[in-house]
């Protein structure tokens, strides 16, 4: 029975490091690098945007949504899209990474989306790779 | 012996339990930017010298370039009529042109194209428009072809 009484002991304080590895890692950043123009209707451009991992240990971002805003009451937010994260991208600790995400106007977008600039709002999830 | 055993047993799970547990370590980012689309540049329309021959009644084929200046091709989707102006008391209207409705090709971005129309000079134009030079105003409309 003591032996037994040593075990759950053993286990209780176990317990709270474990709920410690669980909590999630400090957030990741992601912004533009440069600027991303000359979208044209049926046209495709660049959007460069660097990911920081502000974590002490390497990230995998698997995920990497962008949410296209409407520029103007004329133009709807869905002439253009934003294509997701191809594949997983690798981050060093405490490093960035720049990853380009293809950019595509639709051939359908009317004029009135001419020489405006879109906001972009960017989302995305890692785990411990 | 045996419930000790057990006991050790049961432990061990618990842990694995926690390992699985880490495993799902994870962590969101976000952020904003932005992308901008392009302004359109205007395409110019050029004669190409070389047609000639007009008499009243006969139409001749006669050719414009249009460039396009935009970093993306474009398509042109129509040419208008053109007329031509008074000139050296050769009545207005002398010379005509009718419109043109998606002629084949692309323009590729910074190129021109060439585009063969059809000028006709009317069966009682006067003594006045021999030997004349007629410019008929035209315009084109393009879309994006990317």
């Amino acid at each position: 029975m003591r032996r037994a009484l040593i075990v759950f002991v053993v286990l209780l304080a176990l317990s709270p490091v474990g709920n410690a590895a669980e909590s999630p890692g400090k957030a990741f950043t992601i912004a533009d690098v440069g600027a991303a123009t000359g979208l044209a209707p049926g046209g495709t451009v660049t959007r460069t945007v660097r990911v920081t991992n502000p974590n002490n240990q390497a990230i995998s971002v698997t995920r990497l949504d962008t949410s296209v805003g409407r520029p103007s009451p004329n133009c709807p937010a869905n002439a253009v899209t934003v294509e997701a994260l191809a594949a997983p991208v690798l981050i060093a600790k405490n490093s960035h990474a720049d990853v380009a995400l293809a950019v595509r106007m639709a051939a359908s977008a009317p004029d009135a989306c001419k020489n405006l600039t879109f906001p972009l709002t960017y989302s995305g999830t890692a785990i411990k790779p | 012996m045996r419930k000790r055993t057990a006991v050790i047993a049961a432990v061990a799970i618990a842990a694995l339990g926690g390992g699985i547990a880490y495993a799902a370590w994870s962590s969101t980012g976000s952020g904003s930017g932005s992308v901008g689309s392009t302004a359109e540049l205007n395409s110019t329309i050029s004669p190409v010298n070389g047609a000639g021959g007009l008499y009243p009644g006969r139409t001749v084929s006669y050719s414009v370039t249009i460039n396009n200046p935009n970093g993306y091709p474009v398509k042109v989707t129509g040419i208008s009529a053109g007329s031509s102006a008074l000139v050296n008391g050769c009545a207005a209207g002398t010379v005509t042109s009718p419109a043109v409705t998606d002629p084949a090709g692309t323009i590729a971005a910074g190129q021109s194209g060439t585009y063969t129309l059809q000028a006709t000079m009317n069966a009682d134009a006067s003594d006045a428009c021999k030997a004349q030079t007629f410019s008929l105003p035209l315009t084109a409309t393009l879309v994006s072809a990317a």
